[in-house]
């Protein structure tokens, strides 16, 4: 049970991190959470909304943990892309390149922005979550998950760091603010 | 283009991709060209939010064996340093007797189906009853285990048990369960290990409650060599018997706990070599 969710929750932990290193443990972390609350899990809510909801808060616990410690070096994403590329051909290394790029922008876009706006879009996003269920994993309103989404949303599209996904100027509506 | 804040708009867009608007706010947004120029625009970020990372090679393995050490009995059964330390051991074991213990698990699957079809097939009573053949190999334990579980059910430790540690009515033996499919998909590329282990394993099995009923700890106490290694922690097993792995006398027990069945292997010296979410 906890090996079928794992790769999913690494990866809501990986969005959240934005980087390999704190996913790892953060994702670690969220696992053991799931473990020792066993005994409370109460059978009210589905098991997967209770574990993703234990596990994506002890991932926010632990990655405010982190940041809250100096600083380690540069970030993962900094390196990466010449890691991944260096092991492909030459005839895909453009293709992943191109992949990795997209997802460094996406981290670096991510990480901008607050918390409370990147976890709620993780979750639907990525888990699939509908409002409802984003709202009772983080203790919001779903009201305000509407809100925050789409905020997260709109702050997305108007990244510098997704410049390059980002439609023509013309195209857009909102200018930055 | 609509006359709403650009607040608004994000937010009606939004709530359309994700199919939690209204009626009318999709129409709205259908009726606009503008609107779903952005809207194909946001899917795509959608999309690149919800592409995922894959875990790096062993990471999951080795979370999942972490933090089922962390499985701890509840407040009034705190960890004990020796569970710990027996914790961090089957850690090691773990990786140790990974393809054998899936194979094994796979083993105990099929054979607790036996089992229980022949139970709801014979329609018998709710006494404990056992299936399966006993350990062919005299030399691997069991004749101590008969004798741990002679003494104890002799004490009336249950009166209400009567398991029987000796060779036992025809049952799951290896041939009938070799007859049987190996469908869990976590154990692909078992098969043949299955296989093998089904030529080669006893599989002494118990049926502790053919109604389904788990039975009381005192009865397991009887039953089971190593009696309280999880009772406290997991609860009582549905369905718990004596093997051997790779040479090694083990005892398991399938326990439901929290809705899910893991197999849980202890060794002679009453050692968790594994626990297995089945």
């Amino acid at each position: 049970m906890l090996r079928r969710h794992f790769d999913l929750i690494y990866a809501v932990c990986r969005k959240l991190a934005g980087n390999d290193s704190d996913a790892a443990d953060a994702s670690q972390e969220a696992m053991i959470a799931i473990v020792k609350g066993l005994p409370r899990y109460d059978g009210r809510a589905a098991f997967t909304t209770w574990a993703y909801r234990v596990a994506t808060n002890a991932c926010l616990d632990e990655l405010r943990r982190r940041k809250r410690r100096p600083d380690q070096g540069l970030p993962e994403h900094e390196t990466a892309s010449l890691e991944v590329v260096s092991t492909m051909s030459a005839s895909t290394a453009r293709d992943v390149d191109e992949q990795v790029s997209d997802h460094l922008d996406l981290d670096v876009a991510l990480a901008e922005l607050p918390e409370e706006f990147r976890a709620p879009l993780v979750l639907r996003d990525l888990v699939g979550m509908d409002y409802a269920e984003i709202a009772e994993t983080l203790g919001i309103p779903p009201g305000t998950v509407r809100s925050r989404i789409a905020r997260a949303r709109g702050r997305l599209e108007r990244s510098s760091a997704l410049a390059g996904n980002r439609p023509p100027a013309s195209d857009r509506q909102n200018p930055e603010p | 283009m609509t006359d709403l804040p650009p607040t608004d708009i994000d937010e009606l867009l939004s709530a359309v991709l994700d199919g939690e608007a209204t009626a009318a706010e999709v129409a709205r947004v259908e009726g606009d060209p503008e609107l779903v120029g952005r809207l194909e625009r946001l899917r795509s970020l959608a999309d690149l939010v919800g592409t995922a990372h894959e875990p790096p090679a062993g990471l999951a393995d080795d979370a999942v064996t972490a933090a089922l050490t962390h499985l701890t009995p509840s407040a009034e059964h705190p960890t004990s340093p020796r569970f710990d330390e027996l914790s961090a051991r089957r850690a090691r074991r773990v990786r140790r007797f990974a393809p054998l213990l899936a194979a094994a698990a796979a083993v105990v699957v099929v054979a607790a189906s036996v089992v229980a079809i022949q139970s709801l097939d014979s329609g018998e009573s709710q006494d404990l009853a056992t299936a399966g053949q006993a350990l062919d190999d005299e030399d691997t334990g069991a004749d101590a285990r008969s004798g741990d579980l002679d003494e104890t059910t002799d004490s009336g430790a249950a009166e209400t048990a009567e398991p029987s540690a000796s060779p036992a009515a025809p049952g799951a033996d290896a041939e009938n369960v070799s007859s049987f499919s190996i469908t869990a998909p976590d154990l692909d590329g078992f098969e043949d290990q299955v296989r093998d282990l089904l030529a080669e394993v006893s599989v002494s099995t118990t049926i502790a409650a053919p109604s389904g009923d788990t039975p009381a700890p005192e009865q397991v106490d009887a039953a089971l060599e190593c009696p309280t290694t999880n009772l406290e922690r997991l609860g009582s097993p549905i369905l718990f018997g004596q093997g051997d792995l790779d040479g090694v006398p083990v005892t398991y027990e399938v326990v439901l706990t929290q809705g899910d069945m893991v197999l849980v292997i202890t060794d002679g010296s009453c050692e968790v070599i594994a626990e297995i979410a089945l």
